[in-house]
């Protein structure tokens, strides 16, 4: 009986520590994590630039808003999503930087497709063209430091 | 005159009808990340689907039955539970991506969340199911889905670099920061949309219905011939727009509203509410597809009385089939999962299904018992056999392709 009743703590230990080991985030090799990173940039830049031809294209009259608030609803679900799992990962310790530059881009990502989303719920057509200039920018910083990772 | 509005009908309707949510994601994604390098992948699907369309139709002018009622007489019921569970699988996935998309397409125009669109999306198409008449189902939103023709309208406003499209279409070379794996897996992907197994379920059951002879057989080789090549054409014009305006700023398709971005800067508001329009009815017509090829298969293989040719209480159980799957598709739908993902994982498992659908119509097709004279000849066995290899390769790839690149995301 007592015997298996430490079989039972031995299977219930290893159970505990697969769970726990799971949830721990993981630290992977540098290679890996650059891949990783170079594909959370490719996402965030892939959801900018959408947004940004949108405001554009709302700007010029060609497209209708409640199609834009659609696609900035989910641009931005995406760059959430896409920044959660980029922050599952914790960095080697000689790429800190890298992983400070990519939070830096990815908060500045969500908080001007926010600021884009505002500005078209509340209709303020003033603001388009100076967010979409920014968004410009952003995606350009994102494809930069993409290549450089890549 | 008749004849020939008929005709044009049949091939109007074919086109419109060729386009469903599977071609316009994977189009449209594959154009954002690939180009035109991938072209090759679509033009094949269609090949492949106009090979066995046309098999499938001339065994129901032939025979008067619907090809998967002869797979179960002529291969046994064991393999013909084999391919109910198989392609009717990947059909019901398809019913479930199709009922997404006309709620997409609802939230596209309204701003309206997805999900409130749902339960009234699958309530509309299930009533449809019931009370409408065959050839309305299959003219009304085949002749509607014309209206995706303006994306082909839009790769030509747009006035792209033709030569370094026919380029990039004709070298089939991988852009650099993709993967071969990732590469392969979006051909096996284009294939599986091109050739999804319920296209020749509805023909043939179609066919059953339209009560074909064979008199009706050149009227069928022309829609078949003329018109999936032209609704192949709406899917490069869908890569096409994707390649031009979203590939260089690096966007990676995988919303509707990225799709219609394209045709919005290329046509303005006039070209978006056409796309729109487009995306409403080919969504909408492929889920009466999809909703009736579950029905039909199911009821064919268990013997039941089936098809909108007769009054819905003589073929209660093949309406009851219906009604339960687009059930089904609701409550999936509203687990809140995302229909584009529904849509990416359906035209993969279409891949791995097809040789249970396409097998059984290349060996009916070369039964004399049921062809007579009209069985395949050299032609139509060569190229079914070739396309049959493909469609074997893809099947084996579909599955360890998709775990190596993670769903194209490598």
């Amino acid at each position: 009986m007592r015997r298996h009743a430490r079989a039972e703590l031995a299977a219930g230990c290893l159970l505990a520590s697969v769970l726990v080991t799971g949830c721990v985030p993981a630290t992977p090799d540098n290679g890996t994590y650059k891949d990783k990173t170079a594909q959370t940039l490719g996402g965030a830049l892939s959801e900018v630039s959408t947004v940004q031809k949108t405001l554009e294209s709302l700007h010029q009259g060609k497209m209708f808003r409640p199609t834009a608030i659609v696609q900035l609803r989910d641009s931005a679900s995406s760059l959430d999503t896409n920044a959660g799992a980029f922050n599952e990962v914790h960095p080697p310790p000689d790429l800190d930087w890298l992983y400070k530059r990519t939070d830096t881009l990815l908060t500045q990502a969500q908080d001007t497709t926010n600021q884009a989303a505002l500005a078209i719920e509340r209709r303020r057509v003033d603001q388009y063209s100076k967010i979409a200039q920014d968004l410009g920018k952003l995606a350009d910083q994102l494809d930069k430091l993409e290549t450089r990772v890549s | 005159v008749k004849k020939y509005l008929g005709l044009a009908l049949g091939v109007l309707t074919a086109i419109g009808g060729f386009v469903d949510i599977g071609d316009l994601v994977t189009n449209a994604l594959v154009g954002s990340r690939f180009g035109m390098s991938l072209a090759w992948a679509t033009v094949l699907g269609a090949v492949g689907i106009i090979v066995f369309a046309e098999m499938s139709g001339r065994v129901v002018a032939v025979s008067g039955r619907p090809t998967f009622d002869i797979v179960r007489e002529r291969l046994g019921p064991r393999f013909g539970l084999a391919n109910l569970f198989g392609s009717m699988a990947v059909t019901l996935l398809t019913y479930i991506a199709e009922i997404g998309g006309v709620a997409l397409s609802l939230e596209l125009a309204t701003s309206v969340w997805e999900y409130f669109w749902i339960p009234f999306t699958a309530a509309a198409v299930w009533i449809v199911l019931w009370r409408a008449k065959f050839n309305f189902v299959e003219n009304a939103f085949g002749l509607l889905g014309l209206a995706l023709v303006v994306f082909s309208v839009a790769l030509w406003q747009l006035g792209p670099d033709w030569s370094h499209l026919w380029d990039m279409a004709s070298t089939a070379a991988k852009p650099k920061q993709e993967t071969w794996p990732t590469y392969w897996y979006y051909a096996v992907a284009l294939f599986g949309a091109a050739m999804t197994p319920y296209e020749v379920f509805f023909f043939s059951s179609g066919g059953v219905e339209e009560k074909w002879d064979r008199s009706y057989l050149p009227i069928m080789r022309a829609n078949v011939m003329l018109g999936f090549p032209l609704g192949a054409l709406l899917s490069l014009s869908i890569a096409g727009v994707a390649t031009v305006v979203l590939l260089p700023v690096g966007v990676q398709v995988d919303t509707l509203g990225q799709v219609a971005l394209p045709v919005a800067v290329a046509l303005g508001k006039l070209g978006l509410a056409i796309a729109i329009l487009g995306f409403f009815a080919a969504t909408f017509g492929a889920a009466c597809e999809t909703g009736l090829s579950v029905g039909y298969s199911v009821a064919q293989y268990f013997g039941w009385q089936w098809g909108k040719f007769v009054k819905p209480s003589e073929a209660a159980r093949f309406h009851a089939v219906i009604l339960l799957s687009t059930v089904l598709a609701g409550i999936v739908l509203l687990t809140t999962i995302d229909p584009v993902l529904v849509t990416e994982v359906s035209v993969v498992f279409s891949a791995l299904a097809l040789p249970l659908t396409y097998l059984p119509i290349l060996i009916v097709a070369n039964d004399p018992e049921y062809m007579s004279d009209n069985r395949n000849r050299w032609l139509a066995n060569s190229l079914g056999s070739v396309v049959l290899i493909i469609v074997m390769v893809a099947s084996l790839a579909a599955i360890p392709l998709m775990i190596w690149t993670k769903m194209g995301t490598t």
